[in-house]
């Protein structure tokens, strides 16, 4: 089923006709105009020193000074480690929850109760990830928020979730769990489904014990999905910038500042512009390298089994 | 029924280690699904409830996990007091504005690259599309803000829209050309020999064919529009303001009226479930950008 098989059959019946431009063009166009040339504007202001709150200076072109500022800025560093460890830990606790829930709804679990699971759980994924931060602003409240009354209620100590340094950054990635474990959960699910029974028909006959199933079936069937899910979630919490800002402000202090709101404070509150295009362009380079992983897993199963 | 034959069925079900086991996997299922439905749950629940107490019941130091005065004034405060129904507004106005465009725009360019992407850059153009949409959104933000502002766009609905076009567009098309590719060919090579031309053979036989996939994408997009925060944080002041800024600034200061912020999240949360409801397992697909079929 590739494409270029598919250009020559529609090809020889259409022959000379311009469809596909005009269907593109506007799209191409308007992305063009919006993102590439304001990207490129964006990468030389990185090397000005551009900056709204001084007027009336000429824009120099300083060349790497921005980034060098960067590479030696010790907030730029401490933002970055605690995306790493956002990004790393959140994810890592969201796949290993997820996975376990959706083999056991595909395991233990049936019809109408997995319809009832797959409706509530798609629940935190679709609201806007600022209200469910204002909704875990509520139930960390110290003063007045449920956890901690539940919490002393039966004896254990009441945390300052959200003013404490060291806890700030774990509430908000308690919240961030509870709204994209579901995300990994129904996506494991489906890719379990799409595994043929027949393999686990033969795993049984063949007197193979569940952990034994589960690491040479499961697994290597579901190894698509499962790269798919990471790579999607590791995208997205790397862009993470909402719940942080309604939950902390990156409070107190810096304590969970991360990489993208930093970027943020560069911009609209110290309006350096040169400095901030700049750290926009190394956490864009980041991206990058994960968006080309998705693809590539995304373009190798194109064309095979509908898992992937 | 007797007590002797309750002991005897006791007994006999200790007795046998099937139904021991099969109760035993009752109750494990029973706790692993309540679990999982509390604590999904909780938060919405627990919003819901603060946004019918009144302002004083919000926080007394004992929580109330009901509202002991149940009362409405949190939604009439927020919306007409406090004039959230403005950003409402201004939220459907931009969400719906921006969808409709990304899918008139979008729809047809993932048909191209789903039939014939050789003659417009190939599958290389349409990778660069989809990674349009993973970048994090300040990157775009920093240049955009400067050229808007030189052109006088700042908070208004012109620039909000354009802004999710940047972010729309990208998602339809890459959808779009998920659910392009699953008609197969020879359905419109037949209306080609037929005698209609390939615009009348994409409106007529293709198009009807992908509605499902057309609603699932116009659904997932408005719902990503309607949620979005942090352009309208930068590009939005007061008159195009949408509601998702709007809740921080309402959190902030010394006093914060938490049933009012809760019933603007009640009301936020409205729409997005009823789509949840409605598409359930359709979803998947759009969510991983057409990787896992669901």
């Amino acid at each position: 089923m590739s494409s270029d098989t598919k250009t020559s059959r529609l090809g020889r019946v259409t022959k000379n006709d311009h469809l596909e431009y005009w269907f593109a063009l506007p799209a191409i166009l308007i992305l063009l105009a919006l993102v590439i040339v304001p990207m490129l504007w964006s990468l030389y202001v990185s090397f000005t020193n551009l900056n709204l709150t001084v007027s009336g200076r000429a824009v120099e072109i300083i060349w790497f000074e921005n980034y060098a500022n960067l590479l030696t800025d010790r907030r730029f560093w401490d933002s970055v480690l605690k995306t790493a460890y956002y990004v790393g830990v959140g994810v890592t606790v969201q796949f290993i929850i997820g996975f376990a829930v959706a083999l056991i709804m595909a395991n233990y679990t049936d019809g109408w109760l997995n319809s009832l699971l797959f409706t509530v759980l798609l629940l935190p994924m679709m609201m806007a990830p600022i209200v469910a931060g204002l909704m875990w602003r509520l139930v960390f409240d110290e003063s007045f928020g449920p956890l901690n009354h539940l919490l002393g209620a039966v004896g254990l100590p009441e945390p300052s979730w959200l003013s404490s340094a060291e806890l700030a950054l774990d509430a908000i990635l308690i919240a961030d769990i509870w709204q994209w474990t579901p995300f990994m959960i129904l996506i494991l699910y489906t890719g379990r489904l799409a595994i043929n029974e027949d393999l686990y028909e033969a795993a049984k006959m063949d007197g193979a014990s569940k952990l034994f199933t589960f690491r040479h079936v499961t697994v290597p069937q579901m190894k698509g999905v499962i790269a798919v899910a990471l790579l999607l979630r590791s995208m997205d919490a790397f862009k993470f910038f909402d719940k942080m800002y309604v939950m902390t402000q990156g409070g107190p202090g810096t304590a969970s500042e991360l990489a993208t709101y930093y970027n943020y404070i560069l911009g609209f509150n110290e309006f350096a512009m040169g400095k901030a295009t700049a750290m926009s362009w190394l956490l864009l380079l980041f991206a990058v390298v994960l968006a080309n992983l998705f693809l590539l897993i995304l373009e190798r199963g194109e064309g095979g089994d509908r898992v992937v | 029924m007797s007590t002797a034959t309750l002991r005897d069925r006791v007994a006999a079900f200790a007795d046998d280690p099937v139904t021991v086991r099969g109760a035993l996997h009752r109750i494990g299922i029973t706790a692993f699904v309540s679990t999982l439905l509390v604590v999904t749950l909780f938060p919405l629940y627990w919003t819901i409830n603060t946004s019918f107490k009144p302002a004083d019941e919000t926080v007394t130091a004992i929580p109330t996990f009901f509202p002991e005065n149940f009362t409405i004034e949190g939604y009439v405060n927020v919306l007409l007091t406090s004039g959230a129904i403005d950003n409402v507004i201004n939220s459907i106005v931009v969400s719906v504005g921006a969808t409709a465009i990304a899918i008139l725009i979008g729809v047809p360019a993932g048909y191209a690259y789903a039939r014939n992407p050789g003659k417009i850059g190939g599958k290389n153009v349409a990778f660069w599309i989809l990674s349009l949409r993973m970048f994090p959104p300040i990157a775009p933000i920093l240049p955009l803000f400067f050229i808007f502002r030189q052109l006088g766009l700042i908070d208004t609905y012109v620039a909000m829209v354009l802004l999710y076009l940047t972010f729309n567009i990208p998602l339809v098309v890459w959808l779009m050309r998920s659910f392009f590719q699953d008609v197969p060919e020879a359905v419109e090579e037949a209306a080609l020999m037929d005698g209609y031309s390939r615009f009348q053979a994409f409106y007529k036989v293709t198009l009807p064919l992908v509605t499902p996939g057309i609603v699932a994408t116009t659904l997932l997009v408005w719902v990503f529009s309607w949620n979005e925060f942090q352009f309208a944080l930068v590009f939005t002041r007061t008159a195009a303001r949408t509601f998702p800024p709007l809740i921080p600034t309402l959190v902030g200061g010394h006093e914060t009226l938490w049933n009012q912020v809760a019933a603007l999240s009640t009301i936020a949360m409205l729409p997005v479930i009823a789509i949840s409801l409605l598409m359930q397992r359709r979803l998947i697909r759009g969510l991983t950008l057409g990787a896992v079929k669901g």
